[in-house]
C-alpha cells in the first residue's frame, strides 16, 4: 500500500515536470522563431530592384544564407559600389548604416548594391551565455521600428560541427575552429565549401559578374580592439581611402587609415581586393556591446554605448578610442559609417570621374549626429 | 543543421528523459527537467 502511494506520487511528479518542460518550450518558441523572420525594411525611393544573393550563386538558394540585395540604379553611366552590412550581425552600426542608405539614397550617377544582412544566418540567433538582447527599438519617423541583433558568426543550426582548427581554403592559414563560421574569414569563398564559404563565394561572384568598382564592408569593434574608428583598405584602394579620410577631416570627423595586412587572410579587404577588380575597404566603429569589459548588456547599451566600465577602461589607458560618460551612441556610429561612405564615393569620383557614384538623399554626418537616426528611418 | 547532429541531440534528450523518469531524488529529477528543455528545443530545430 505504502509502496503504491509512493509509486503514484512519483508518476505525478514526472507528469508535472514533463508538463513544465513542455510549457517552457512552448513559451520560448515564438521568440526564437521570430528571430528567423526576415526584417521588414522600407524600400527607399532609390531602390530599383530587390534581388536575392542566390542570383549570383545558385548554391545558396532557399538556405538561411540567401539574403536580399537592394539595387539602386540611377540609369545613368557611372561606377558601381557594393555596401555590406551585417557581415557580423552583432555589429549594429554596420547594418543600420546599410539600412539607412537603402531607405534614403537616390543615386544620381552609377549603381549602388546594398546587402544589409550579408550573413543572414548570423542574425537568426544570439551568442549563448552573453546576455545580449535580440532586438532594439527606435521610434522612427515611419513609426515604431524593431531591429534585430544577432551574433558574430553563422548559426550552428546551419553549419555544424566546427573543426578544431579552421584552415582557410586558398591560403592554408590556420585559425581557431569557431572562425569556420565567420564570414569575414571565408573570402573569397568556395562554391563547394562549407555554408559560410558559399555565402562568401556568392558575394565574390556578385562583385565579379556585376563588375563592382568599390566594396565597403561595414563593421564595429570592441573599444579595446586596436583597429577602430578606421578605414581598412586594400593596397589598390589606398588612394581612395586616404582621399576619403581627408574629406572626413574637412567635416571634422577623425578617421584612422589601416593598410590591409597581406598576411591576414580570408578578410573582405584582403581577399576581395586580391581576387576581384574591386577596391576593397572596411570600416570600424566603436561598440561596447561586443566588448569584453562591458557591464550590463541591454538595449540601452546598444543605443547609447554608455558603460561605466568602459569609462574606467579609458582612464586606465586600455582603450583605443576616447570613452567618456557620453558613451558612443548608435546614431554617432552610424553617422561615421554613412559619412565615411559618402567620403569614399567623393574620393573615388576624384580619381575615376567616369566611374563616379553620386548619391542624393543621404543625410550628412552632421545631420545624423544632431537629428539622430529616427527622422531617416 | 546536419542530420547526424540532430540525431545526437535526440539521443541525448532521450537519455535525459529516461533519467528524469527513473531518478528517485526530486532534486535530480528537477535537474533532468532543466537539462531537457534546451535539448528539446534543439532537437526540434527551434533554438
Ligand atoms: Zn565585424
Amino acid at each position: 500500500m505504502e509502496l503504491n502511494r509512493q509509486h503514484l506520487s512519483n508518476r505525478n511528479l514526472n507528469l508535472v515536470l514533463l508538463a513544465i518542460v513542455v510549457i517552457v518550450c512552448l513559451y520560448v518558441t515564438p521568440g526564437y522563431l521570430a528571430m528567423r523572420r526576415p526584417e521588414a525594411l522600407r524600400k527607399g525611393p532609390g531602390v530599383t530592384r530587390i534581388a536575392h544573393l542566390s542570383e549570383w550563386f545558385e548554391g545558396i538558394k532557399g538556405t538561411a544564407g540567401d539574403t536580399d540585395v537592394y539595387i539602386l540604379d540611377s540609369g545613368k553611366p557611372g561606377g558601381s559600389a557594393l555596401i555590406l552590412g551585417g557581415t557580423h550581425a552583432n555589429e549594429p552600426a554596420g547594418y543600420m548604416a546599410a539600412i539607412l542608405m537603402l531607405e534614403n539614397a537616390v543615386p544620381a550617377q552609377g549603381r549602388l548594391y546594398i546587402i544589409p544582412h550579408a550573413n543572414a544566418s548570423a542574425l537568426t540567433y544570439t551568442d549563448p551565455m552573453e546576455g545580449v538582447p535580440r532586438e532594439f527599438t527606435l521610434q522612427a519617423a515611419s513609426g515604431k521600428r524593431v531591429f534585430r541583433h544577432g551574433s558574430r558568426a553563422t548559426s550552428p543550426m546551419n553549419q555544424w560541427p566546427d573543426p578544431d582548427i579552421y584552415v582557410h581554403a586558398s591560403s592554408g592559414q590556420q585559425l581557431s575552429g569557431s572562425e569556420t563560421r565567420n564570414l569575414n574569414r571565408a573570402y573569397p569563398g568556395r562554391a563547394d565549401g562549407n555554408f559560410t564559404e558559399m555565402i562568401a563565394y556568392a558575394i565574390t561572384s556578385l562583385i565579379r559578374k556585376d563588375s563592382i568598382d568599390i566594396t565597403i564592408d561595414l563593421h564595429e569593434a570592441a573599444p579595446e580592439y586596436p583597429v577602430i574608428n578606421a578605414i581598412v583598405a586594400h593596397e589598390r584602394a589606398m588612394p581612395t581611402a586616404s582621399g576619403a579620410i581627408l574629406n572626413l577631416e574637412i567635416e571634422g570627423v577623425v578617421m584612422g587609415l589601416e593598410p590591409s595586412p597581406a598576411s591576414l587572410r580570408g578578410l573582405s579587404h584582403r581577399e576581395l581586393g586580391d581576387s576581384t577588380a574591386t577596391l576593397a575597404l572596411l570600416m570600424e566603429s566603436p561598440n561596447a556591446t561586443q566588448g569584453r569589459l562591458r557591464g550590463r548588456t541591454d538595449e540601452a547599451l546598444i543605443l547609447t554605448g554608455k558603460d561605466s566600465q568602459y569609462v574606467r577602461g579609458q582612464k586606465l589607458g586600455r582603450l583605443f578610442v576616447p570613452y567618456d560618460e557620453k558613451g558612443w551612441p548608435l546614431h554617432l556610429r552610424v553617422a561615421r559609417h554613412v559619412g565615411g561612405l559618402q567620403a569614399i564615393f567623393a574620393a573615388h569620383a576624384m580619381t575615376a570621374p567616369e566611374r563616379a557614384i553620386v548619391l542624393g538623399g543621404v543625410p550628412t554626418y552632421d545631420e545624423l549626429a544632431t537629428k539622430r537616426l529616427e527622422p531617416f528611418l | 543543421m546536419s542530420l547526424v547532429y540532430q540525431l545526437l541531440v535526440i539521443l541525448a534528450a532521450l537519455v535525459v528523459l529516461a533519467e528524469l523518469l527513473s531518478e528517485k531524488s526530486i532534486k535530480f529529477k528537477l535537474q533532468a527537467a532543466l537539462v531537457l528543455i534546451p535539448l528539446v528545443l534543439r532537437a526540434l530545430k527551434i533554438a
